[in-house]
């Protein structure tokens, strides 16, 4: 058993000096640089919650469930397949994310709360460009993924009457 | 149905990682320790009503237990209800399966009957959906060699609707009806190793054949544990569990009850894991382990076929305790691999007609896909503390990790590299470094103080999205302070202050767009007085205030902004709030014991909340719309009635400048 101590020992002297927690060499941004069009972040500012990454594979649990004004639900696929096909098709314009309620509050490690939406995206597919407002509010549940260190999205209703830019069958338009 | 349910727990729960995190000796590499013996006469009653907001929950159940040398009866009610009135939502559940055995057959044979009535109804304003199934059949047990053994199968039924608009017996008659058989078997026990073995075996499978539909599900687990006669110990684990065919559920579609047919699929999860501990040898004990696990699931003829391996080498290190100081640490290295392999080729004509983000050949003739991705986890935690006798000590924490994602996976169009959109290479880098001490270890007063201190890097690898590359530093110091102030009265206080700062790696790409920046403060004072030894009165008072903003340093101005400033190379770096929120917070309560058997406990609670935004105009703070105060009330009750039967109650008032609402939650245990 004299083998134990380099078991242990060899892993720890491997891992501080070969630089594996050093990052790698980022390429420069280019100039169309993936930002975050939907300000996502913002919507959990000042609540001392967090998404490790905008992206929208990370952002929401594997089983999120989005539920319209009239109750009908969708799974997380055709969401985020929405999200990039309007962000690739609309010039998101203005975005702004406010509290809603009181209080966001915590129970166990989930996470509640409402938040009021104010969206201007431009239709960049038609001729001529077309404006579109989507102002209203919507409810969110997040859970903690101690796996990713991150909150994730695992429940959203909205409450925009009709098909906002986030309903999975959203169709601008013609 | 109960089968299944189980099954399929447990099928889920072996398909998270089955390892600890760093520093920490894997929970399964260790011997089980068998239940805690209950009676087996026994009924247990449970009750549980619980109102919030608008969302009704019931759980009532009963299960009845008789046990004697020569027969063995158990039966459950089981009773669930879930009523959401802002959903217009309303679920039952039924349960009422059981089970009756006959002992003292030749050979410590016990034979008997089965039977698991369910019924699940789903209800969303008129429109309602049912399922209930029934499986009844024979039961035998036997223990050869005091391996347990169980063997069960019969008769499988189930009845279908959804949308009805009521459910009355002449509607019954009209439901989609389907029925079959089942098989199942049980082998071995979690927690008692095999008479001959040290080796811990439990397998549980389930088979079940319908006119419409057919499915398989089980789990296997073994443990094998071998002490060497150097102290030192080998542990090895496999775990399996696996769901093939296809099952129906109740849900809803479009907004309405249905009842959903899951696509028929094959998944299944396996881990080995296997590891050896030492024993202490210089006040140290090492451990080392390897893991490989492995993730399938594939539908027929359906999108979504995926498979994820990983394999995870760890090593631990703690202190004996005999140590001047308390060591613990350890390091895990994770390689993993996910494919998506939406088809395979037979299936789709050799695939030609598919995107090739959902279909590729590699050079070896795999199916591969965009979105296959591999990466790396490292991740390693040092744990370093020393206590005197008196209490007084400190305590040091390093935690660092890194996740690494790859999408190696590309292919070329008119000389043009494709990849996946967004590319995801990427690099995850956090550190965390915490300090505790205690400096005043008293009995009457003790004082703790902490800083912490944590940097975490996302790093896109990609021009695509490494403008998004953000370093956060997140900051805290805080202590607490705890004080015997009179004879029966104790005070309090904790506090803390956090910062929380963000950088771009390449804030040239950010022009009119500064980083997030945001600070909190935050103090909570508790006053307890024990006035006589059954009153006990408390006093909560908080404080928390907290602002967010952006920090506008020069490199985030975009050329207009720093034009239009008034002396453009005497720009300072500044920290912009956009608002800033203030919540005070005061809960008196009284708690009154009873000869022990009944606690009451009332209070009221009061919070202003004060949250003030930037006005570009005004060029002040203004208060916003969702400052208010909120008020809530609150009273519980604990009473032991008997013995063997408790009584709890709670409610919560709660009025706020927006709604009012309750919290009600009411419950009866017992067991005689």
């Amino acid at each position: 058993m004299r083998v134990m101590r380099y078991v242990v020992l060899l892993p720890l002297f491997a891992a501080c000096g070969c630089g594996i927690f050093e990052p790698r060499q980022a390429e420069y941004p280019s100039n169309e640089a993936v930002q975050d069009p939907f300000s996502f972040a913002s919507i959990l500012w000042n609540t001392g919650k967090w998404f490790t990454k905008l992206e929208y594979n990370d952002m929401f649990y594997d089983t999120t469930t989005y539920v319209d004004i009239n109750g009908n639900e969708y799974g997380r696929d055709m969401l985020i397949a929405n999200l990039y096909k309007t962000q690739s098709r609309f010039e998101i314009r203005r975005v702004s994310w406010t509290m809603d309620s009181l209080q966001d509050f915590t129970v166990a490690d989930t996470f509640f709360m409402d938040r009021k939406y104010d969206i201007v995206a431009r239709d960049t597919m038609v001729i001529p460009p077309k404006d579109y407002e989507f102002n209203d509010k919507a409810s969110f549940k997040l859970i903690f993924n101690s796996t990713k260190n991150t909150w994730n999205i695992f429940y959203w209703k909205d409450k925009y009457p009709g098909q906002s830019i986030f309903h999975p069958l959203f169709t601008p338009d013609y | 149905m109960r089968n299944i349910i189980r099954v399929t727990i447990i099928a889920a729960i072996t398909a998270w990682p089955l390892f600890g995190q760093a520093g920490e000796w894997p929970f399964l590499l260790g011997i089980p320790r068998p239940a805690v013996a209950t009676d087996s006469n026994r009924t247990e009653y449970g009750s549980d009503q619980n109102l919030y907001i608008r969302t009704f929950k019931a759980k009532d159940s009963l299960a009845i237990s008789k046990n004697t040398a020569s027969y063995g009866f158990n039966q459950n009610f089981d009773f669930e209800l879930t009523n959401d009135s802002w959903f217009d939502t309303k679920d039952q559940y039924f349960d009422l399966s059981g089970e009756t055995i006959k002992k003292g057959f030749p050979l410590g044979i016990s034979a008997g009957l089965e039977w698991t009535p369910v019924l699940l109804l789903k209800q969303k304003s008129s429109l309602q959906g049912m399922l209930g199934s029934v499986e009844a059949g024979p039961v035998v047990k036997f223990a050869p060699l005091g391996i347990p053994i169980s063997l069960h199968g019969g008769a499988s039924g189930r009845g279908i609707n959804d949308s009805l608009t009521s459910i009355s017996t002449s509607q019954l008659g009209l439901l989609q009806r389907d029925k079959g058989y089942y098989a199942g078997a049980e082998l071995g026990a979690p927690a008692k190793p095999l008479p001959f073995l040290p080796l811990y075996i439990n397998a549980n499978g389930y088979g079940r054949s319908m006119g419409t539909s057919k499915l398989l599900a089980g789990t296997a687990s073994a443990l094998f544990y071998y002490g060497f006669p150097s102290g030192d110990s080998l542990f090895a684990r496999y775990d399996d569990s696996l769901t093939n065919g296809r099952d129906a559920f109740l849900g809803q579609a479009q907004g309405k009850p249905h009842v959903i047919d899951d696509p028929e699929k094959n998944e299944r999860s396996y881990e080995l894991l296997a590891g050896i501990r030492g024993k202490p040898r210089y006040f140290f004990i090492p451990g080392a382990y390897y893991s490989y696990s492995e993730h399938t699931l594939s539908y027929a003829g359906e999108f979504g076929n995926r498979k994820n391996t990983a394999n995870t080498v760890g090593a631990v290190l703690k202190t004996d305790p005999l140590f001047l100081v308390s060591y613990s640490g350890g390091i895990t290295l994770t390689w993993e691999r996910e494919d998506r392999h939406a088809f395979f080729a037979s299936q789709t004509s050799g695939g030609s007609n598919l995107p090739p983000n959902l279909f590729m050949i590699d050079r070896e003739g795999n199916v591969v896909s965009l979105d296959d991705n591999q990466g790396y986890r490292i991740s390693m935690i040092h744990s370093l503390s020393k206590y005197f006798s008196n209490g007084m000590g400190a305590e040091y924490i390093s935690d660092i990790s890194r996740f690494s994602k790859d999408y190696p996976n590309f292919f070329v169009v008119n000389g043009d590299t494709v990849r996946r959109d967004p590319p995801l290479d990427n690099d995850i880098i956090i550190n965390r470094q915490k300090v505790t001490l205690v400096p005043i270890p008293s009995a009457w007063a003790k004082m703790t103080v902490f800083g912490e201190y944590s940097k975490n890097l996302t790093n896109y690898i990609r021009k695509e999205m490494s403008g998004n590359n953000t370093i956060d530093w997140f900051y805290r110091v805080g202590g607490t302070f705890d004080a015997t102030i009179f004879e029966r009265c104790t005070l309090s206080e904790a506090l803390s202050a956090d910062a929380k700062v963000t950088r771009y790696v390449f804030p040239e790409t950010k022009r009119g767009k500064p980083p997030p920046y945001s600070r909190k403060l935050s103090s909570l004072a508790v006053l307890d007085a024990a006035v006589t030894g059954w009153l006990n009165l408390k006093t909560e008072w908080g404080e928390t205030y907290w602002d967010y903003g952006t920090w506008n340093g020069r490199e985030y101005l975009d050329s207009s902004s720093l034009a239009l400033a008034q002396q453009a190379a005497a720009y300072k770096d500044y920290y912009a709030i956009v608002d800033k929120t203030w919540q005070h917070s005061l809960t008196l309560s009284a708690a009154v014991r009873l000869f022990d058997l009944c606690f009451i406990n009332a209070g009221c609670s009061y919070q202003y909340l004060d949250v003030r935004q930037f006005d570009q105009v005004t060029r002040e703070y203004s208060l916003t719309n969702y400052a208010g105060s909120r008020v809530s009330p609150t009273a519980s009750l604990s009473y032991q009635i008997g013995p063997q039967l408790l009584f709890k109650a709670a409610v919560v008032r709660t009025f706020d400048i927006r709604d009012k609402f309750w919290d009600v939650h009411v419950s009866l245990n017992g067991a005689f």
